[in-house]
């Protein structure tokens, strides 16, 4: 998905929004968005995720800080042009079908209304563009939101909350229309609390917490190492042959097991030494921090609650 | 500036806010029309001064039947601003619309 091109397409620096004198919904957020990767920004409900996204397209206002959004500056109508956003859900007329309201927003963003069919035909909602808006599912009002977003065929398209309110298989289709959409040069920014999602869909991740950019990462990165997980009695015994395999920095010893920095391919020849050691083990297995355990790390349990 | 007239357009049409007011307005033209040409077709017997039946003339259409109308049109005009926007605020589509390229 990511391009070797590593020239950013959305910058800010101390980007804040402070809401009259009261709330400080962003505060302080550097993030980069580099060309052609999907970038996942995550945060759970109230972070400050749609108050981000709102400034990068110059719906409001920044209360300090500046923003780079396409080599323009937010809401300028040059960047504009070259953007493609949800945000907040997909807004269209319930009276008009889904063409015809596709069909508004071509004209509206000087776009000629064959890209209409184009679009149409990309989120496979052609055969049921004759129907009103109003009459919808989510997932179905959620895919012509996208269409609208795709109508500029966008260097950048921002999703905000693209799965929000879907069902299993629709959270599945729109992943799936995701990643096809963030294949080759177009960069995709989305914002999202669902973990599962993100971890499947992007590159880099930023994650916000009260309004501060708390990480920002690649995925891997943001998961850290992998390791091994050992319990084997003696414990004691365990330990010396551990600590000879790998060293004292590589073995965390607590609660009666081991968690060993190391790859998790090395299991078998864990196993061995320890039997041949005279160790008895009785579970050997690989670690993967979840996405969900980082974050919970880098919010704290309570958030988004 | 004609792909937003033609956008305006587009969505408006079918609105039923708009259809609706646009009945009305045509029904209440009519009805003014209605109470001008009744006067003048039906003149009271002492009154000398009654409505010309020249009032019905399309050359006193404006004078006439829109100036007695202006206020209840302006009205409308007022009631029919505060539905779209508010509908527009409503659905969402203002964000739509301003996130799309102005001046395009």
């Amino acid at each position: 998905m990511m391009s070797t091109e590593n020239t950013t397409v959305v910058e800010t620096h101390g980007l804040s929004k402070r809401f009259g004198r009261g709330v400080l919904a962003v505060d302080g957020v550097d993030m980069s968005v580099r060309r052609g990767e999907v970038y996942g920004f995550l945060g759970p409900n109230g972070a400050g995720k749609t108050t981000t996204l709102k400034m990068l397209v110059g719906l409001i206002g920044a209360t300090s800080g500046t923003a780079t959004v396409a080599g323009h500056a937010p809401g300028d109508p040059a960047g504009l042009a070259k953007i493609g956003c949800l945000i907040e859900g997909p807004g269209f007329y319930p009276y008009l079908t889904g063409r015809d309201n596709l069909r508004v927003v071509a004209d509206l963003a000087s776009v000629s209304q064959k890209r209409v069919d184009e679009v149409l035909d990309l989120i496979e909602m052609t055969s049921r563009a004759g129907r009103k808006f109003g009459t919808y599912s989510t997932g179905m009002k959620m895919r012509i939101g996208v269409a609208a977003a795709l109508l500029k065929d966008p260097e950048l398209l921002i999703l905000d909350e693209p799965t929000a309110g879907l069902d299993p298989q629709g959270m599945a289709e729109m992943r799936k229309l995701i990643t096809d959409i963030g294949q080759g040069e177009r960069t995709v920014l989305i914002s999202s609390h669902l973990l599962g999602e993100v971890q499947q869909t992007c590159d880099r991740v930023g994650v916000i917490s009260n309004g501060k950019l708390v990480r920002e990462s690649t995925v891997e990165d943001l998961l850290g190492d992998e390791g091994v997980f050992v319990r084997a009695e003696p414990s004691e015994r365990a330990n010396e042959v551990l600590t000879g395999m790998f060293g004292r920095a590589a073995v965390v010893r607590e609660n009666g097991h081991f968690n060993l920095k190391t790859d998790p391919g090395q299991s078998l020849a864990i196993n061995r030494q320890l039997m041949a050691s005279g160790v008895a083990v009785s579970e050997l297995r690989p670690v993967e921090r979840s996405l969900e355990d980082v974050f919970f790390q880098l919010t704290g349990d309570k958030q988004g609650s | 500036m004609i792909a937003t007239i033609r956008a305006e357009w587009r969505k408006n049409r079918f609105r039923p806010a708009f259809l609706v007011s646009l009945a009305v307005v045509g029904a209440s033209t009519v009805f003014v029309y209605g109470i001008v040409w009744y006067l003048a077709t039906h003149p009271s017997p002492g009154n000398q001064q009654g409505v010309s039946l020249l009032t019905l003339y399309p050359d006193q259409f404006v004078n006439y039947v829109m100036g007695i109308g202006l206020l209840l049109g302006e009205a409308m005009a007022v009631v029919l601003g505060a539905v779209l926007a508010g509908s527009e605020y409503a659905w969402g589509t203002t964000k739509t619309m301003l996130t799309q390229r102005p001046g395009g």
